[in-house]
């Protein structure tokens, strides 16, 4: 066995172009499926914690929300917006409405890149007294009630030493930073909604929110919770029925981003079956090629005593280290290129994009490259039938 | 005699290339975020100047590491456009803070791109400086 690894192993090295050719055409199949699979299972990862951040049943905003920094876009890409309805009209909107158990009123402001502000981020504003859809999640981190000035700050916010960030001059303290959830969220600031009116007062008084809003009785959006026996989508029909106001189910803003991530998804994963498939193809017609151009060579060696074993065994060999190279290469060189490009990625997509855990990562990086060894195992497989139906005796004597 | 001149191979091509996309891409694809509202420029653009440099001096090393026909001289190009490469990756975000948003173009881009044509150029230097040492071995 020995004698054939040295064999194999000097059979490649003294064809270099050939063996980098071969390396190079299984470090593509292993690069494909290592990238497809991971931005696959991030896109899932990044739904599942969407879904579960959303917390209400039905979502009512301003109907002007609809066309400019919607809600669906502060959620998914952190693009920031500020729209309000004054408390009375809301309040108005949803009375009389059957099948509410619990209203919510949140107050979103973006913040400028400017001297009364650290950087631009979607601030929210939420009632300690009545939220139901941020504390459950901001208490994993977080179990004091916010004070006055006090924010919480999501995954993708860098802290500084001195733990705080100014918005439109108010000085605000981070009490805790949030997990990653792959959304808009993670470059969201979340306070009180008395320190948000604060901070919208000042905004006005500096000429970065359009006068006209009464901030101090305005919000921007109200969740709804659902009493048992209600129908979410019904709740928010009737909603609708009522002017100025625009209500979504939490169920629409996931299943139309669901329907949006499994055409992406699908798209990957068709792309990389075509990719595999086709280096797969590749590498079984190299290798029975070269096969093919080796016959007397594998004769010579029959000639010289080898079993034909020993000829399949050699050739295995070869196969086996050149599709193991180009595999653990081009999962290296797929991680190099994956996962620096997660925030390019994820706004490219504008969808929910989380990486998944280590251990699904390892898990990748095994499964691709086993996916790469596959196709090597498959052309192995031919180039093995094709050694066995050759007759070393023939091929010698052609030669003569 | 003759072994100790030879024809250019793969790998310094491949060298060559990864410099010129890379020092090309700090002026095209791979920029810093662009000025704030106000007119001033972020640290970022500063990463990105010090990013133009150190690519430009690793593009003339890889024609140097190309034009040059001695194997005596073309490891230690390959041991200077390898430390270079390094340097380059630590640029934008460790050695001249970026911006503090990760969704911010030199978050996104500009340092993902450092890091990745950083990578190949190590990787392909090395690979270069095993095959030269190599070559330079075998011919004594």
């Amino acid at each position: 066995m020995k004698f054939i690894f040295a064999l194999a192993r000097k059979n490649l090295i003294k064809k270099p172009y050939r063996t980098l050719a071969m390396i190079l055409l299984a470090a593509l199949a292993a690069f494909t499926v290592f990238a497809g699979s991971i931005v696959v299972l991030s896109l899932n990862n990044g739904l599942k914690s969407y879904g579960e951040r959303l917390g209400a049943d039905v979502m009512v905003v301003p109907s002007e929300a609809r066309t400019s920094g919607s809600f669906d876009d502060i959620l998914l890409q952190g693009i920031t917006g500020n729209y309000y309805i004054t408390e009375a009209q809301l309040n108005r909107a949803l009375s009389g409405v059957e099948g509410i158990e619990k209203v919510s009123t949140q107050f979103y402001l973006a913040s400028v890149t400017a001297s009364c502000c650290s950087s631009k981020l979607q601030i929210i504003g939420f009632d300690p007294e009545t939220d139901f859809t941020v504390q459950p999640w901001i208490r994993e981190r977080y179990s004091e009630s916010l004070g006055d000035g006090d924010i919480i700050v999501g995954a993708d916010i860098t802290l500084n030493s001195s733990m705080t960030l100014q918005f439109y001059n108010v000085k605000c303290k981070i009490v805790a930073r949030l997990d990653k959830t792959g959304t808009g969220l993670d470059t969201a600031v979340y306070t009180t909604i008395e320190t948000i009116r604060q901070m919208a007062e000042n905004a006005v008084i500096l000429e970065h929110l359009t006068e006209g809003y009464d901030v101090s009785t305005s919000v921007s959006a109200a969740m709804i919770k659902v009493a048992d026996g209600f129908d979410a989508q019904s709740v928010a029909g009737k909603i609708n029925g009522r002017k100025g106001v625009k209500a979504t189910t939490a169920q629409s803003y996931v299943s139309g981003v669901a329907s949006g991530l499994n055409n992406v998804a699908g798209a990957i994963g068709a792309m990389v079956a075509v990719v595999w498939l086709l280096a797969a193809a590749l590498i079984v017609v190299s290798f029975v090629m070269v096969c093919n151009e080796r016959m007397k060579e594998f004769a010579v060696l029959r000639a010289m005593g080898a079993s034909s074993s020993m000829n399949a065994k050699l050739l295995l060999t070869e196969i086996f280290a050149v599709t193991a190279i180009g595999a653990v290469t081009g999962v290296i060189f797929s991680a190099i290129v994956t996962f620096p490009l997660t925030s390019l990625i994820k706004s490219a997509l504008s969808l929910p994009y989380l990486l998944p855990s280590f251990w699904a990562i390892a898990l990748t990086v095994l499964g691709a490259i086993a996916a790469t060894l596959v196709a090597g195992a498959v052309s192995a497989l031919f180039a093995v039938a094709r050694l066995n139906r050759s007759d070393a005796g023939l091929m010698l004597r052609e030669d003569a | 005699m003759k072994n100790r001149y030879f024809v250019f191979n793969v790998s310094d091509f491949t060298l060559l290339l990864t410099s010129l996309a890379f020092f090309v891409g700090t002026f095209t694809f791979c920029k810093a975020c662009g000025q704030t509202d106000s007119g001033a420029y972020m640290s970022c653009h500063w990463a990105e100047n010090a990013l133009k440099g150190v690519t430009g001096v690793m593009l003339l090393l890889s024609v140097a590491h190309l034009i040059i026909r001695d194997y005596g001289v073309k490891p230690g190009l390959d041991i200077a456009v390898c430390a270079l490469a390094i340097l380059a990756m630590l640029i934008p975000g460790t050695l001249i803070n970026t911006c503090s948003m990760p969704n911010m173009r030199c978050n996104a881009v500009m340092r993902p791109c450092a890091i990745i044509f950083s990578a190949f150029a190590t990787a392909f230097s090395v690979i270069d400086l095993v095959f030269y040492l190599n070559k330079k071995r075998k011919s004594k």
